[in-house]
């Protein structure tokens, strides 16, 4: 095999697939990105045997094609640190060459074929869904997992494909954020039981998504999925157990008290009534009423914060106490200048935020026996 | 001064208390005439036939045949163990509960009000034997290891004072398994180096022990030279709330095991619960025959003052984090650390339901313990390491 390769769009492909390579293996093989050259096409791949990736790498020459695995610290090295616009690559099987201007390197190889296979994406049913709805889904629902979790199967993203939607839920069984948006079955496409993503490949698939792309391609196989974009595919095995009876846990909204909050000064004020909070004493008291949001914190031995927050809900003092990261984190995945409605009803029920744009997040409140 | 009040033979002699047909008897209280299981206690009167505590019952039975062998009722042991801990907090609020049958109590504050510490544990004594009719040892020195030494050594019905000044002469007669936490196995091996007194212990070059015994060996020989510097600490202010057990012979069966670690962990949640705590990290501990002594812990989702979330953290630790195979155990410890009592708990929006189920099952278990002390109220594995033939 002989290539030319631009140095800086092989680092960047590289450094995406060695985020999915073990470390610490078994299988050295593993512990190595395989590069595939075929006529005008090249691809580097990765996996852990959880997780595979596949990345089209664009500006490659291919003078001969085949395949050689190329040790992920030494190459990602020579990637890095070499000041070549271009770099050769060339294996004769026993030993792999890459060249520079002025340098060479010669690293021993192992044969390509040991390495596990990381196939394309070749599913005739699948799911059309949009990118930036995508990469949303998985920004907002993420952060709210649970990879300790015995229990259930709580330790990624919970995803739903019907006819025309597509649902991504994330929990740790103390609060819960679900993105709800329009994707198209094709050929009658869709997910039976949990299909939950692990966290890290949801990550992962979320980065491989280009900022200006269309549309993705999304298919879920008996234990694992696989997603598409336009250079990079990744296939992960599903999260096995049993995924709790999420819908359940939104309350009927009709009778809660809703009351509309900006998104950046609630944040602020969150954050500022969160700094007397320490680990002993998590909560903070959030008591909507006459016109304010009124924000207590109690620190065990870190004195008391009081902020408060002008707000569009005049009625009764309703008061509840959270957990104030969770808020924080809800937050944070929104944009700072949008708007966000708070349904409340007193100091025993979950509290639930929802935007316009299908997602909504429900936090269970602290209490005192 | 420390007192170290150790009950005398405690599940035994609550037994024939209550039984006055047993006075006199070897009474053996676990495992079955049959020779099943193993012995958690033995009467004096057995004692001289050489049954003791964490022997498999079929030896019991071999050397003392006519033993009468009774069911453990531990939860009515922990209701009289509340009885004795309300005498010690008449004499000092410093009390600091080792098991059911033994305590460190720091009375340095109260002579003052109740005279010497030799005179407060004399009254301890005569206290538990007059108003619970029982009969307690007592060690009294400056600091815990020498009151606990001193507790033991002249049981049952002892009292001894080690003054201040006197340790080294104390300590250095003492046989060399006299010290906490040398058992058999170690006292062969010190044997080997010609050390049989504690005296002989201390003038060793600490090294040696360092190589032959790891750190262990550092801490005996600080120990034999009487340097202790733990306080009393009571539970209320304590950072974790613990519970161990040194077996008398090594353990190798991994249910028995599993079955003292569900023991220790009911122990220590109801001490959890009994202060209002809730605690976020269990640890479990283990020393083999050899010394090395490993520690694992785990975190939980959410601090839990229920028995059953820390019976699921201790015995998944139990299964799946110690060697396979398990060497000979001499000794089995579990806590509960990262205390938590701002009495603040998170609802949860899957597993709520469950939670107060298995918190109104405690309630009605300490409940039930407190006031009729039922064994029936134990968790069936448990019993495991009592009786292991029932169906």
């Amino acid at each position: 095999m002989k290539v030319v390769c631009e140095r800086e769009k092989l680092l960047q492909a590289f450094q995406v697939a060695a985020g999915v390579a073990s470390t610490r293996t078994p299988k050295p093989i593993l512990e190595n990105i395989k590069l595939e050259a075929g006529s005008g096409v090249a691809t580097v791949m990765a996996t852990d045997l959880e997780i595979g990736i596949r990345i089209d790498v664009a500006g490659i020459e291919v003078e001969a094609g085949g395949s050689v695995v190329l040790p992920i610290k030494r190459v990602g090295g020579i990637l890095r640190e070499s000041s070549d616009q271009k770099l050769s690559i060339e294996s004769d099987g026993s030993k792999t060459m890459i060249r520079g201007d002025r340098s060479e390197f010669q690293l021993p190889t192992q044969n390509p074929d040991e390495f596990p296979p990381v196939p394309p994406f070749s599913e005739h049913a699948y799911h059309e869904v949009p990118a930036r709805l995508f990469r949303e889904l998985v920004r907002r629902t993420v952060f709210a997992t649970d990879t300790e979790s015995s229990h259930y199967a709580l330790g990624g993203i919970l995803i739903e494909l019907s006819e025309d939607r597509i649902t991504g839920v994330g929990t740790d069984g103390r609060r819960l954020a679900m993105q709800d948006g329009p994707a198209e079955a094709v050929n009658d496409h869709k997910t039976k039981d949990s299909t939950v993503i692990p966290s890290k490949a949801v990550k992962l698939m979320e980065r491989a998504v280009a900022d200006n792309e269309e549309n993705l391609q999304l298919a879920v196989r008996e234990n694992s999925v696989v997603l598409r974009s336009r250079q990079t595919t990744v296939f992960s095995r599903l999260v096995e157990g049993r995924y709790p009876r999420w819908r359940d846990v939104f309350p009927n909204r009709s009778d809660m008290v809703k009351i509309e909050m900006n998104v950046g000064p609630f944040l602020t004020a969150v954050r500022q009534a969160a700094i007397v909070t320490s680990d002993d004493r998590r909560g903070i008291d959030f008591g909507f009423g006459e016109g304010k949001l009124t924000l207590v914190g109690h620190g065990a031995e870190m004195g008391e914060s009081r902020v408060e927050l002008p707000i569009g809900y005049d009625g009764t003092l309703l008061t509840v106490k959270l957990d104030p990261r969770y808020m924080i984190e809800f937050l944070q995945a929104l944009d700072p200048a949008g708007t966000v409605t708070t349904h409340v009803r007193d100091a025993q029920s979950a509290m639930v935020c929802d935007t316009a744009d299908n997602y909504s997040y429900v936090i269970m409140p602290l209490f005192r026996e | 001064m420390i007192l170290h009040v150790d009950m005398d033979a405690f599940y035994a002699s609550v037994e024939q208390r209550d039984r006055p047909e047993l006075k006199g008897q070897p009474v053996i209280v676990g495992g079955t005439p049959q020779g099943r299981g193993v012995v958690s206690a033995a009467s004096y009167e057995a004692r001289r036939y050489g049954v003791h505590s964490a022997m498999p019952a079929a030896t019991a039975v071999r050397l003392c045949p006519h033993g009468v062998f009774l069911r453990p009722r531990i939860g009515y042991y922990a209701h009289i163990s509340e009885q004795i801990r309300a005498i010690f907090d008449r004499y000092t609020p410093l009390v600091e509960p080792l098991s059911l049958d033994e305590a460190f109590l720091d009375v340095r504050g109260s002579v003052h009000l109740f005279g010497p510490p030799l005179e407060i544990a004399r009254q301890i004594k005569s206290a538990i034997r007059e108003e619970l009719n029982l009969v307690a040892s007592v060690g009294v020195a400056p600091n815990m290891f020498l009151a606990k030494i001193a507790s033991d050594l002249e049981k049952p019905n002892g009292l001894v004072v080690v003054e201040q000044g006197a340790e080294q002469a104390f300590l250095d007669p003492l046989p060399v398994g006299r010290l906490w936490g040398v058992g058999r196995v170690a006292g062969r091996a010190f044997e080997q180096l010609g050390i049989h007194t504690i005296g002989q212990l201390r003038r060793m070059p600490v090294d040696v022990l360092v190589s032959k015994f790891g750190s262990v060996g550092e801490h005996l020989w600080n120990l034999a030279h009487a340097r202790d510097d733990r306080s009393v600490v009571p539970e209320h202010q304590a950072k974790s709330i613990s519970h161990e057990t040194t077996f008398e012979q090594n353990i190798c069966d991994r249910q028995v095991l599993r079955a003292w670690l569900l023991d220790l962990t009911d122990q220590v949640s109801r001490r959890v619960r009994s202060h209002g705590l809730r605690g976020k990290t269990v640890q479990l501990k283990v020393r083999f025959s050899d010394f090395r002594t490993i520690t694992r812990s785990q975190s939980l989702p959410e601090p839990t003052d229920v028995t059953d979330e820390i019976w699921e953290a201790a015995s998944r630790m139990f299964d799946q984090r110690l060697p396979d195979p398990l060497p000979a155990v001499r000794l089995l410890g579990m806590g509960v650390s990262s205390l938590d009592q701002s009495g603040e708990q998170q609802a949860l929006l899957f597993d709520g339901d469950e939670r107060q189920r298995q918190s109104r099952l405690d309630q009605a278990t300490d409940q039930i313990r407190a006031r009729f002390g039922a064994e029936a109220i134990g968790r069936a594995a448990a019993i495991d390491h009592h009786r292991k033939d029932e169906p």
